[in-house]
């Protein structure tokens, strides 16, 4: 997807997609940021093309390969120490029961192309999707840009949106809290953050000041 | 920082990983420390029994090998996982760059890694690291580097090649070095940005002089002047196996992949070792130093003076002085007094590491609000003095023992971990029996001992004292304690103040 929408056709700021294996009914999501000046429905169609791609295309071995020894190497490295390896039991158990940490990778091996397309086929349906498209307000045009925004690029500016949505409904102790232990992290950031960071506290210490629960 | 989407999760996990540092480390080392035995399940945490710490710690000539008769490497399986990890570490670095190439041996390293091989252009080797799942890292530093490599022990085969065609044959592709330049002068220009960099490069010259190595920095004229070719023949200069010790830990037959070594390094002609780094000719002047950066609130401040090398008679003694001073956290003196006590700081602590090439250094230090910098500082000299003129107690010393001993099965806490330990002792020449005794050695520290290389190792007369934050609010100090302040802390000496450098010539402005 990173690679379709946002390298080649330069249609998102960003593109993933993950799937969530709930107890019960999970989902699977996909999902991008328009870059600015670009439509949200031309990347849902960008999207719907992606995800047609593995359907009607058998994925090749060798990026299958790709993903397995990927996905086998993260688990073992996850398991290196005696703490990592508690924090996975305790995951895998909430997920499908702690048993599938032993089993799923002798599954997971075992998939193949031909699955893979199998599986696209069965739940990439219109009529089991959900579709969300969030648009900005369209700003005034009289208003002065936001001065706390001026410095940052395209894709922090979208990051900060999605900050401002969480601390809004954040506590006020763990907006303090996340508060402490940004400024902590402030000096240790790379120097192309600190702006972001900068504006994290802002919008942290503003929280705070509205007070409120 | 990257994703920077601040859930309550990535909150938890970032105070879970703060938290539980400590705890795997330790629960690592139980496990090396033959207590593995099953015990029934308890009921609760509380009812598990922990038998006495009975260890003893692996040797090193049982996991040493010499490759293609120059080498040293130190293999150590663990079937556990099948991960393998194997890392050269390489004699030489930053010190070795020739004048006005400054920041030639941080590229070198960096594009060894990042510019593809002779076999295969940048792009490709990327992909066929990720197809193999590998994690392939390298870079060099100011007295040595590393290059390493974990793959799965199933693509034992490609992984190797790759990592030894890149360490052998990089081809140092001219995109990703333009963008590496770039990224380099970018970072330059922010060089006076944090009070962080500002007091580490200072320190740094206020110490070892401002043409000793340690203190060089890059320039624009000098990062603009490094080529291809420079990278090319600085990496023939100095990597090479007459340079290397080789670590490897995981899922390998010791004689097989003795074996791959040998055959790559075999055919692979080994010069001589680089001359070791040299020790500094600069006396640092004691006194106060100041840099102005009016913009910040907070004050950092360093206050030391030359330390002593590894391999000193009271090596032992100066770690366990120094952890009941400020090398210990909330159990040492400089962080009771000036965080739990005065409230003064977050961060306060000392350190008396030995150097490997030459002395080390004392330094202790802080960060404080500009107001209170004077009266942390007096705390931390005064704190200096009592380890001179008092014995610690009996309680100080044996918290700082047992420490010391329990923890030290940490540095043999896994097979990378060992390998490691020993690979890094060879790089830097340490004595072999160095932790055969160690614990002996811990046990033997009296209070006699402490009060004795104190005195001799701790130098009040000799403090250098630098402060990085908004000057003017610093000297001002604290209108409620005016017993504190900055010139008190200079002893009548003129207090220096060190103009912040061009960052991109790095000259300073003469004032």
């Amino acid at each position: 997807l990173y690679r379709s929408l946002v390298l080649d056709q330069k249609l998102a700021t960003s593109a993933s997609a993950g799937q969530n294996g709930l107890k019960w009914e999970g989902y699977f999501e996909a999902s991008a940021v328009a870059r600015p000046g670009r439509d949200p429905r031309e990347v849902e169609e960008a999207l719907y093309q992606e995800l047609e791609k593995l359907k009607t295309t058998r994925v090749e071995d060798r990026e299958l390969q790709k993903v397995k020894n990927r996905f086998a190497a993260d688990t073992f490295r996850r398991l290196q120490s005696n703490f990592a390896l508690m924090l996975q039991l305790l995951i895998a158990d909430n997920n499908r029961g702690w048993r599938t940490f032993n089993t799923d990778p002798a599954t997971i091996t075992a998939v193949t192309a031909e699955d893979v397309q199998r599986v696209a086929q069965t739940y990439f349906k219109p009529e089991r999707r959900a579709v969300a498209l969030y648009y900005t307000k369209a700003a005034d045009a009289t208003a002065a840009p936001d001065p706390l925004l001026a410095d940052l690029s395209d894709e922090e500016r979208a990051q900060v949106g999605q900050m401002r949505a969480a601390i809004a409904q954040m506590p006020v102790e763990q907006a303090k809290q996340m508060l402490q232990q940004v400024s902590q992290k402030e000096a240790s950031a790379p120097p192309d953050k600190r702006k972001l960071l900068g504006v994290l506290k802002t919008l942290l210490q503003q929280r705070i000041d509205k007070g409120g629960l | 920082m990257a994703g920077l989407t601040f859930s309550r999760a990535a909150i938890a996990s970032i105070v879970a990983v703060a938290l539980t540092g400590g705890l795997v480390a330790e629960s690592t080392g139980v496990r090396q420390a033959g207590q593995t035995k099953a015990q029934p399940i308890p009921a609760h945490p509380r009812d598990l029994k922990f038998g006495p710490l009975d260890y003893t710690p692996p040797e090193s000539s049982k996991h040493r090998h010499v490759i293609a008769g120059v080498a040293p490497a130190y293999l150590v399986e663990d079937h556990d996982l099948p991960l393998v990890t194997v890392t050269v570490h390489i004699r030489g670095g930053s010190y070795l760059e020739p004048k006005g190439k400054e920041g030639l041996a941080a590229l070198t390293g960096g594009q060894m890694r990042a510019g593809g091989t002779a076999a295969m252009s940048a792009e490709q080797f990327d992909e066929e690291v990720e197809v193999l799942a590998a994690n392939i890292s390298s870079g060099l530093g100011p007295t040595s580097g590393t290059a390493s490599v974990n793959f799965l022990a199933k693509e034992m085969d490609r992984a190797l090649q790759l990592f030894f065609d890149m360490l052998k044959a990089p081809r140092f592709q001219t995109d990703r070095l333009d963008l590496a330049r770039s990224q380099a002068l970018q970072a330059m220009e922010r060089r006076n940005d944090s009070t962080e960099d500002i007091e580490e490069r200072e320190w740094l010259r206020l110490i070892r002089g401002p043409d000793h190595f340690a203190s060089r920095r890059s320039t624009k004229a000098s990062i603009d002047s490094i080529s291809r070719e420079d990278l090319a023949a600085f990496h023939q200069q100095i990597v090479h196996p007459g340079a290397f010790v080789i670590s490897a830990a995981g899922d390998f037959e010791t004689a097989d992949l003795k074996a791959r070594l040998e055959r790559v390094l075999g055919a692979w002609p080994a010069k001589a070792a680089p001359p070791p780094p040299p020790a500094p000719t600069h006396m640092p002047a004691p006194g106060v130093y100041v840099v102005n950066k009016p913009d910040v609130n907070q004050g950092r401040v360093s206050i030391g003076h030359v330390g002593h090398r590894r391999g000193d008679p009271d090596e032992v003694a100066i770690e366990m002085m120094n952890d009941i001073l400020g090398g210990s956290g909330f159990t040492s003196r400089i962080t009771n007094r000036v965080r739990s006590d005065e409230g003064l700081a977050y961060s306060a602590g000392s350190s008396a590491a030995p150097g490997v090439y030459y002395e080390g250094q004392f330094v202790a230090s802080f960060q404080s609000k500009s107001a209170t910098v004077a009266q942390a500082a007096q705390i931390v000299i005064d704190e200096i003095e009592r380890m001179r003129n008092e014995k610690p107690s009996a309680d100080e010393l044996t918290t700082v023992k047992n420490y010391a001993v329990e923890v030290f099965p940490r540095y043999f806490s896994s097979a990378s971990a060992i390998a490691s330990t020993f690979a890094n002792d060879e790089l830097t020449g340490r004595d072999p029996a160095y932790w055969k005794t160690y614990r002996e050695r811990v046990r033997a520290v009296t209070a006699d001992d402490i009060q004795r290389v104190a005195r001799r190792y701790l130098q009040p007369d000799k403090l250098v004292i630098l402060a990085v934050g908004a000057v003017d609010d610093m000297l001002k100090g604290n209108p409620d304690k005016p017993q504190y302040s900055i010139e008190k802390l200079a002893k009548g000496r003129p207090i220096t103040r060190i103009p912040l450098p061009d960052p991109l010539t790095m000259t300073y402005p003469t004032q």
